[in-house]
């Protein structure tokens, strides 16, 4: 188990299995079923979200990105290599410790308690 | 009326919300019926002959006599000496009122939504998703609100009266994802399900003629954010899918859960409000539109 601050380009990521997600309108909606917690994320995280398969690694990911967008390949990895950090501190990756101090997803525990059960 | 069947395992509500229908008890004329749900038993004080015959009437199938269950609501009537007023129905839980309606059979249905929120879980059919949510129905089409806090309520439903909106009693809501349609309850603990004319014409409202009978489509969602400092915004269909799942009861596959909540979403409006009044601002706002 690493720390997602040691995430670098050659980090080869994996999307939690626990995590269900869907896709409306260009942004990705993640349930993490395990820590209940709920994740929108923007349209670039959810493009790289889409390629977190355990196949290739944080530079490759970069690379094809940049291509798609015609942008520039360093710009690109950089902010690849931060949003995967992200992901990893929120417990959404494969192999990554997450960081409790930094979570910032909804977490629906308390709402669904209160909301399903009155008593 | 059973006994109860001293064999059979019997809880309590906890009595968390003050001692006001323990204090009435002892008054004369207050009576308490008692319903079983599940291994519950649930006390319903009433004060009225009239009303604890109907109470006791609709749930006439799960009655038992449990002298030691102690009262968790209560259906109460009031009337005013004005000419051609009719009487109110008010439940109470506890010290908290709940609902308020214009008949007992209304009154009823809210008990029996209540008592069956306390029933073993069933899934909600196919393509269906179950929220807890408050429902807005008038002329056809739903309002839902899920964050409404309970105190909230008898504050939202004279206005809801007068903007000609009823107010569905219960927190449990049944939708049809795929044709955004707001599923008629079927009450498990009511042993009558058909509660009489009279709740009939009240709920038709006052758009009565040109309603249809058609279920009623969810044209809206509203959310109620206590920690937004912004003023009513609308929201993309992911923040509402994202938003939604902690007042969706995930009884199947997240997954799927997610992929109906997106269905349901490219369809509704979604908005979040900073706080209750603001939901009557809004809802307000949508009627006049329409």
């Amino acid at each position: 188990m690493m720390d997602a601050d040691a995430i670098s380009e050659d980090f080869v990521p994996d999307a939690d299995p626990d995590v269900a997600w869907i896709e409306v309108d260009g942004e990705a909606v993640l349930y993490h079923e395990g820590p209940r917690t709920v994740h929108v994320l923007n349209p670039t995280a959810t493009m790289i979200w889409r390629c977190l398969d355990g196949s290739g690694d944080l530079r490759t990911i970069a690379s094809d990105l940049a291509e798609i967008f015609e942008a520039d390949p360093e710009a690109v990895s950089a902010d690849v290599v931060r949003a995967v950090r992200e992901m990893g501190r929120q417990g959404l990756l494969v192999g990554v410790r997450p960081d409790p101090g930094t979570m910032a997803a909804i977490r629906i525990d308390a709402v669904a308690e209160s909301e399903f059960l009155d008593e | 009326m059973s006994d109860g069947a001293p064999s059979r395992p019997r809880r309590y509500l906890p009595q968390r919300r003050g001692g006001c229908l323990a204090e009435r008890a002892g008054r004369p004329g207050v009576i308490n019926s008692v319903i079983r749900v599940g291994d519950l038993h649930i006390g319903v004080q009433t004060e009225e002959t009239e009303v604890r015959r109907a109470v006791e009437d609709a749930f006439r199938t799960n009655l038992v006599a449990d002298p030691a269950a102690p009262a968790s609501f209560a259906i109460y009537r009031t009337s005013t000496n004005l000419p051609d007023s009719r009487p109110l129905y008010h439940l109470h839980q506890g010290c908290l009122r709940i609902f308020t309606a214009r008949t007992m059979a209304h009154a009823i249905r809210s008990l029996a939504a209540h008592l069956d929120d306390r029933l073993p879980h069933e899934p909600p059919p196919e393509r269906s998703l179950e929220l807890a949510a408050v429902a807005l129905v008038g002329d056809g089409t739903v309002k839902l609100i899920p964050s409404i806090a309970p105190l909230a309520l008898p504050h939202l439903q004279p206005w809801c009266r007068r903007a000609g909106l009823k107010l569905l009693p219960g927190r449990l809501v049944q939708v049809d994802a795929d044709r955004r349609e707001l599923m008629p309850r079927q009450f498990r603990t009511l042993s009558l399900q058909e509660l009489g004319e009279e709740e009939e014409q009240d709920a038709r409202g006052p758009s009565s003629e040109t309603r249809s009978c058609a279920a009623p489509t969810i044209t809206d969602w509203v959310f109620v954010d206590g920690t937004s400092m912004a003023g009513s915004r609308s929201i993309s269909p992911a923040e509402a899918v994202a938003r939604s799942v902690a007042f969706t009861r995930l009884s199947r596959n997240p997954a799927e859960i997610l992929a109906l909540l997106a269905t349901f979403f490219r369809q509704v409006s979604a908005f979040v409000v900073p706080r209750h009044e603001s939901v009557l601002e809004l809802v307000e706002e949508l009627s006049n539109k329409e």
